[in-house]
Order: C-alpha cells, then structure tokens, then sequence
C-alpha cells in the first residue's frame, strides 16, 4: 500500500539515520519529499528564443514538465502566434542528446572521428581549469592568445569579456546583417529591422523572404500590408513563399538586386519623384546634390537590365510607382542578400537611399526605430572598475575593416586564414558557445584550425560537431530554462517588454552563460564581479533590480506573474537622427574620410558562373528550421530530415538528372552529394541548397550524417581578398558562389 | 533463495552503480552483499570495481551512458521508448509512484526514470514491505525493459564492472518480473 499522509510523517520522523542516513544507499540517491504528490497544472508566459524576434509564448506546465507552447495574445511580434521551431521546443527541451553534464577530454589525439575519451567532472573542477588554464595563457601569451566564438552576449557575458579583455571575439554577423548594421549607423541611425508594413503601399522586396523563414512578426505585417492594399514588388532569383504574395515578381539574376536598386534611384532623382518635404528637411541631400546626381545618373534601367535580366521598362516604371505610391519602403534583413554578396554594401547603401529619398525613415509605412522602454545593462547597475585595454592581434584581420571593427562583430569568413596561415600558433585557448562549424563558409578548415589549438571548451545544449574537438565541455540551458526581460524591437510603435522566464527547471546540471560568466569571473577578474558592498554580483539580484528602474514591477518575481507590460504611446517621427551630421545620409562623409565611396556604386558579384561551374548557388534556410541548431529537434526533423539540391527542370534535364538522382555539386571550395529535386521556381542558371544540415556528429541521432552542408560549397576568404574587392563592410559572402553539377557516381 | 531484504540491497547496489559507479559509493554495501546468496557476484563486482585505473570505469561509464558525443546507451525509461524523449510520461509516472511514498530524488535535474533510481527505487518498495499488488503494479509500470536494456549493456560494456552490473541488474528484474506477474 501506499503510504498515507501519516505514514509518511511516520516515515519522516523515524528514516533520519535509516533510510535516509549516511550508509543507506537509498538515502545517497532520495531525500524525503517536501510536498506530498501534486499534478499542479500551471500556464506561464515567457518568450521565444530561438530567434531574435523573441515572440511572446504561454507554457502550459504540469508538475515541472512542459506540455504545449502557444504564442501570447497582445504580443507585439507573434500577436497570439508562434512558428513551427517555438512550437516545437519542447522537443529540444527533452532531446536525449542534450548535454547534461560538465565533461573532460582525456584523449589528447583530437580529430572529428577520434573517441575523444570523456569522463565527468564537476563544475567546480571545469572552472578551476578554464580559469587556470585561460588565465595561464593570458599571462603567458597575452590577450591576443585567447579565442572567443561567441555572441556579445547576455550582458554578464560581455561583461566578463571585456573584464579579461578578449581581443579576439568572433561571431557570425559578417555571414548576416552586419554589413546592413554598418550602413544603417552612417545613414540613418542604429540597427532595425522595425518596418511599417501595415501602413505601407508600395513594398519592394530584394531578396527579402520573412514569409519564407516563418518569421511571424513579418508574415503578419506583410498580410496587413496586402489587405491595406500595398502593393509588393519582390525581385529574387526563386519564387519564393514572400515572391508568391507579391503582386509582381522577377526571377532576378543573383547579384544584379545592386544594378536595379541604383536604376531606380537614377529614376526617382531624374524624375524628382521622392519626398522633396523629407529629403529637403531631414537629410544631406542639398548639401551633396551635384555627386548624388551625378553619381547616380550612369545607372539606367537599359544598363540595369543586362546586369540583372529585369526588363529596363518594367524597371522605370516600378521606379515612377515607388516614387509616387507612398509611403513606400524596401526592406532589408539578414542574409536574404544584405550579407551573402561581396557587393552587400553598396546595396545595403543602396536600399538605405531608395528608402531615404521615400521619406519613409521614421515614418509611418517605413522603416523605423522601435520605441522601447529603458532597461538599465549591468554596467549601469554596478558600474565597474575601468576595463583593460584590447591589446593584441586580430586574428580575423577585422582590424583591418575599421567599419566592421567598429561594429565589434564578425568575421566568420577570415576566421580559419588568420588562423591557420596569418598567426598560426597565436590562438592558444578557445572557448566556443552556441556555434556549428556548419555556419562557416568552409567549415572543413575551421576545423582545421580547431584543432591546433591546445585548449578548447564548448559550451551548447546539443552535442554539436564542435564538441568533438573540445577539451571540456559544459552543458548549457536554454531559453525555455532562463530569465531575462525581452523588449519588443521588430513591431514596437509602443514600448513593450516580455517576460522570459524558467517554465522548466533546468535539467542535468545544465546552466546558463550569464551564471558561467559570474563563475569565470569570480577566479579571473574579481573586481568587475563584485557590487559596492563587495558581495559577488548574483544574476536574479540584478535581474530584480533591472527590472525595478526599468519601471516594470517591483521585483522579477512579480513581472513574472505579470509577463508582458505595454506603454501605449502616440508614435511621434523623430526629425534628428542618430548620424554626425544628425539627418539621414545618402553620402557619406564618414565613408569618402576613409577611402570609400561615399555613395553606392555598382559592383559585381564576387563568383560569377564560368565554364568550370557554370551554376549561381544559392542557399536559403528553411521555414522550419532555425539556421543549423534545430535539425536534431523530432518534430521539426519529421518535417524536413534532410536537404537535396534543388534545380530547375530544363537545366536537369541537360546534365541527365532526375527528381531523385545523386548528385555531385562542386564549387572551387570543395563538393557535396546530394539527391537533385526538381522544381521550376527556381531561374534554371541557379542551383539552391537548404543550410543547416550535414552536422558530422553522430551525437546528433536525428541530424548527425543527414544531408549536406551547403558552407562546403561556399570559399572562406583572406582579408586581403576582402579589401580587394572593395568589400568594406567585411560581408561574409555566403551566396556568393558558383558550382557545377554532375551525377553522381 | 534470496531473502526479501537482500533482494533490496541487491536492487539498491545496482541502482547505485548505474548512478555513480564510486568505490567510495559501492564498496562497503558490495561488502556487505557477499554475504548473500550471490556472494561470488559481490566480491567480483568488487575486483573489478578496486583493479585497474579507475578512470577507464568513469570513461566507460560517460561512454556507454553519458557521452557528450553520443552516448550508446541512454539510461533513462523514456529514452528507451518511442519516439526517444527525457521527461516522457515514464519520468512522469515515476515522479507520482516517488511522491506517493514521500520521497524525492537528492538530485532535482535528474529525470525521475533514470534506471539507476528505478532500481534504487525498487530495492526501497522491497525494503518497506511494499504490497504485491504494489509491487507488481511499480514493475509494470518502470522495469519491463530493464532486462532487454541491461542486455544491451552488458554486450556493449568495455569494462568488466559495468558489464557484471548490467547483466546481475537484467537477471534481478528478470527473476522479480516473472514472480510479480500478474
């Protein structure tokens, strides 16, 4: 029989040296309960993280375990919905392959097929030894010798970085919007990807494919944007999810997006169709008339044409509607072809004019600037002591790119050149966080590059092909197991800020990269983690207090109860921006003042197809999948397990390939094999792979071995090659590149 | 033929040594078992557990079962059933069955159906003179696959303590799943 409730007081009052004492073995693994058994159904709103919109979710959670995500009503970005990957989560939250414990390597012979041998050991033994091994060889070697693979972020994680002064911190951005986050800063203000579908009437989409991607926020604005009439122009070289929206659609030649934007502007500036109120009063087009003009006027549709194959009429007159149908916008976002090009800053400089002569910055049916409420960064609440110089060499030759240096992102593309043939030997220690290899171009020789290093610590939530060459690895939690307080930025006309908090507890001994950064901090630089009354800095204490000057309760406790405060608030356009010269910038003094042009101009593609590969590659991520971090998910692998390459028919046909055949895809950065699928929405010179899948880690059990990695394809560069082709915003070029393709076998 | 309290202490070994395969954790209850009718099993776990570097243990424990690059084996009920999961009704029920009887796992981030508590948990309904009915209904409902899984575990296991564990923990659930079937 079970034991009733006094039984079970019986029990507890009698087992403290039986059951539960020191020799039981019984007692080592249970303690008694402190409640009696419950099947405590509770709902709880938190935020998506999966990707950088965040949408609102409400967790339905019975007794610790997590049953149903769904979006949150009066959520600025999913408005009540989420996609298919924050759906889903649950399904990475309870993957088996997670890791779970703190693990160190004791086969020093590394290699991605090699049993790396590992054995468990406690976090405090993996601290101790990050920290005397990192702190060895920032006394030994100096800062320069110490790699990061990692986001700025969270907050306390930057912190710790910049407390140790990494030089040396690489992420992903110059292979996704930082060419974009450049421009933006010079002509208009900082990074958004907020725009006003809804009030818009004339939308011109290059390359831009949210509906594609499932980015909720964006397929509800665009929807709005139709049922008010806009009408949507998308040029892209596949009729995409977003092209089949549109009321018109060009299957553009890659790489010529560049050629039409500039024939559109030669237009609006001949035909003087922009938005002379705005363009007069708000930017610094009078005071650079005579080159903006002059710039601009080589640039005809008849010339555009034979770059981009979109029909010089068709040109001029989408140009007349731009000008005349406001208010008009043309977006721009992350990797659609603001980043994957070696000419993505002169179109992202190019969309920023078009969008600047619509008179659209900041203004209803444009692009704009999210309204948010200040949340004060750890920084303000427990200022710190000065932060040591960054002194050392760029690994990724950043420095030589000040723009991207700057912007303090990147440089996936550069990353294995400098460490394999720049510095080789300078890069001592790696500490490696929530990437693949996967997501660099030419992964094969980041992997190289990996393995020459002595000491390498991977922290993530799956067992990526990264870990394989690690020395210690940490398991990290995830969104659905963290707390932070997320602001609305992609559809914040009002302020808005979300709850994330832990609808589950953390599983295993799993733990979050803000508590790691207070661990690390505490044995490496202790000044930086210490408050006024010299207590160590305690992330929920400064989660609390964040959100007590922020003005959303008076304890995160007590907003997690709340879950989402909205400030509603008349939108007032701003008429300064955030530049030098406080208007908007459609030339650039900061540009021409290092040597750049100072107004887009034309630029080709960096691989262009040749008789040796004579195919255009382009790769896309699919709607389903979130970048290369979710293919090992059950759900989402049911839906998509695999990628294939994907042709037109009519070129197929030419090369003998059917629906179904393996084929070798080449490019001059190395080949793949993948089964061809034919499809006719694609233009028959281009051939188009999913990213994301190929992981090599059989770890993996759903993704490892499944499928091909598109990055194969696709060259890494030098700095040189980068400064070369006059690619000053450091894109990462990761559609820019030209393949073959055969049967295979 | 064992004794029911023996029987106990040999469930709650097992379940210890697939938690934390220890000497300082195993080797006085292995002690105390050679006293038992499976004494032989006992002093040999114990060989096995006190020869050899201690490390090739803990390498082929995090191996088979915790490998950060793949383990072979995952221990845990709802791992085993399909679709693979953590946190599957099975750690569900097994959370109800720990909670009825007022007790709790020390380690809170360990799923409730990990085999090494199913089987400490075991040895604890044998210990407190838990009912046949109950018994029957905790087997049904948390061991039927342990002895196909230890098999498993023991065909795999590079190391002769692991392997032994595997194999007595199949033959244990085996022998007390055929007395308490219904």
């Amino acid at each position: 029989m079970p034991l009733s409730r006094r039984d079970w007081i019986r029990l507890s009052s009698v087992t403290g040296a039986g059951l539960f004492g020191g020799q039981s073995l019984f007692g080592q693994f249970f303690q008694p309960a402190a409640a009696g058994p419950s099947a405590q159904t509770r709902t709880l709103v938190t935020a998506c993280g999966l990707c950088d919109s965040a949408c609102g979710m409400q967790a339905t959670v019975t007794d610790n375990v997590l049953k149903f995500l769904q979006g949150l009503p009066g959520d600025q970005h999913g408005n009540g919905g989420i996609c298919a990957k924050g759906a889903s989560a649950i399904s990475t939250a309870y993957d088996p392959d997670r890791l779970k414990y703190p693990m160190k390597r004791t086969n020093p012979h590394k290699d991605l097929t090699a049993d790396p041998g590992w054995v468990r050991i406690t976090w405090d033994e993996a601290l101790t030894t990050i920290s005397q091994r990192f702190g060895g060889y920032l006394s030994q070697f100096g800062k320069e010798s110490l790699l990061f693979v990692s986001r700025n972020s969270p907050e306390l994680w930057s912190r710790f970085m910049n407390a140790i002064g990494v030089v040396n911190r690489v992420d992903h951005n110059d292979v996704c919007y930082m060419v974009d986050r450049i421009v933006q800063r010079y002509t208009m203000g900082p990074h958004t990807f907020a725009y006003d579908f809804a009030n818009s009437k004339y939308i011109l989409l290059f390359g831009w494919d949210l509906l594609a991607r499932n980015k909720v926020v964006f397929c509800h604005q665009m929807m709005a944007a139709k049922e008010g009439g806009a009408k949507v122009v998308s040029f892209n070289p596949m009729y995409s999810a977003t092209a089949r929206v549109a009321d018109e659609w060009y299957p553009i030649r890659p790489g010529g997006d560049l050629a039409v934007i500039l024939a559109i502007i030669q237009v609006l500036l001949n035909e003087n169709l922009f938005d002379r109120d705005f363009v007069g009063n708000y930017t610094n087009f009078a005071e650079y008339e005579g080159q903006i003009r002059e710039n601009f006027q080589k640039y005809t549709p008849e010339w555009a044409e034979k770059e981009s194959d979109v029909p010089a009429a068709d040109i001029r007159r989408i140009a007349r509607e731009f000008g005349e149908r406001r208010p008009a916008v043309a977006p721009l976002h992350k990797k659609t072809i603001g980043a994957n090009h070696a000419n993505a800053t002169q179109i992202a400089h190019a969309i920023a004019v078009l969008n600047i002569l619509a008179g659209t910055i900041d203004r209803p049916g444009g692009r704009y600037f999210p309204r948010t409420i200040s949340i004060p960064g750890v920084d303000a609440i427990y200022p710190p002591p000065s932060y040591p110089s960054k002194t050392g060499r760029r690994v990724d030759g950043r420095n030589l790119l000040p723009l991207a240096h700057e912007a303090n992102n990147g440089m996936f593309s550069t990353l294995a050149d400098g460490m394999l043939n720049k510095f080789p030997g300078m890069i001592r220690g790696v500490f490696w966080q929530n990437y693949s290899l996967g997501g660099f171009p030419s992964p094969r020789h980041i992997a190289e590059a990996l393995k020459s290093v002595e000491f390498m610590v991977v922290m993530d939530i799956l067992p990526v092909d990264a870990a394989l060459l690690a020395d210690i690895v940490l398991p990290s939690t995830m969104f659905l197991e963290g707390s932070d307080l997320i602001s609305r930025t992609n559809n914040a006309k009002s302020p808005q800020v979300v709850v994330r908090q832990p609808v589950i507890s953390a599983p295993f001994e799993t733990r979050s990269i803000g508590w790691l950064a207070v661990e690390l901090g505490k044995r490496l630089a202790p000044d930086y983690f210490r408050t006024d009354s010299g207590a160590w800095i305690s992330p929920s204490v400064l989660l609390d207090e964040k959100t007590k000057r922020a003005g959303l309760a008076n304890s995160f406790a007590e907003f997690r109860s709340i879950g989402m405060v909205t400030k509603e608030q008349p939108f007032v356009p701003r008429t300064t921006f955030a530049t030098a010269s406080g208007k908007c910038q459609i030339y650039v003094p900061e540009f021409a003042q290092r040597g750049y042009a100072p107004l887009p101009e034309w630029k080709p593609k960096r691989d262009l197809p040749s008789a040796e590969y004579p195919f255009f590659l382009l790769t896309y991520i699919p709607g389903v999948h979130r970048r290369n971090s979710t293919q090992n998910n059950k759900v989402l692998h049911e839906m998509m397990p695999e990628n294939s390459v994907i042709m037109h028919p009519s070129a197929a046909a030419r090369l003998g390939l059917g629906e179904g055949t393996p084929a070798v895809v080449r490019s001059r950065a190395g080949q793949i094999t993948l089964p061809v699928h034919l499809s006719q929405t694609l233009r028959p010179d281009c051939v188009l792979v999913a990213h994301g899948f190929g992981h090599v880690s059989r770890a993996l059990t759903l993704a490892g071995g499944k499928g091909a990695r598109d990055a194969d394809l696709i060259p890494d560069q030098t700095i040189e090659e980068i400064l070369a082709a006059g690619n000053f915003g450091g894109s990462g070029c990761i559609m820019d590149a030209a393949v073959a393709v055969e049967a295979a076998g | 033929m064992m004794t029911r309290l023996d029987r106990a202490r040999w469930f709650q070994m097992a379940g210890a040594g697939f938690l934390s395969p220890d000497a300082n954790v195993l080797k006085a209850p292995l002690d105390s078992l050679r006293e038992t009718e499976w004494g032989e099993e006992a002093s040999r776990l114990l060989q096995w557990l006190e020869s050899g570097d201690p490390l090739d243990l803990q390498r082929e424990f995090v191996r088979l079962f915790l490998s950060p690059t793949g383990a072979v084996l995952p221990p845990w009920q709802s791992a085993r059933e399909d679709p693979p999961r953590l946190m599957g009704p099975a750690h569900e029920s097994a959370t109800r069955w720990f909670a009825r009887w007022g007790v709790a796992p020390r380690t809170p981030g360990e799923p409730a159906d990990h085999l090494g508590l199913l089987l400490n948990f075991a040895g604890f309904l044998l210990e407190q003179e838990a009912s046949a009915e109950e018994l029957a209904a905790f087997h049904q409902d948390h061991l039927t696959w342990v002895p196909a899984f230890c098999e498993r575990v023991a065909a795999e296991a590079r190391h002769p303590f692991l392997a032994h564990l595997a194999s007595l923990a199949g033959r244990l659930t085996a022998q007390r799943l055929e007395e308490t079937a219904p």
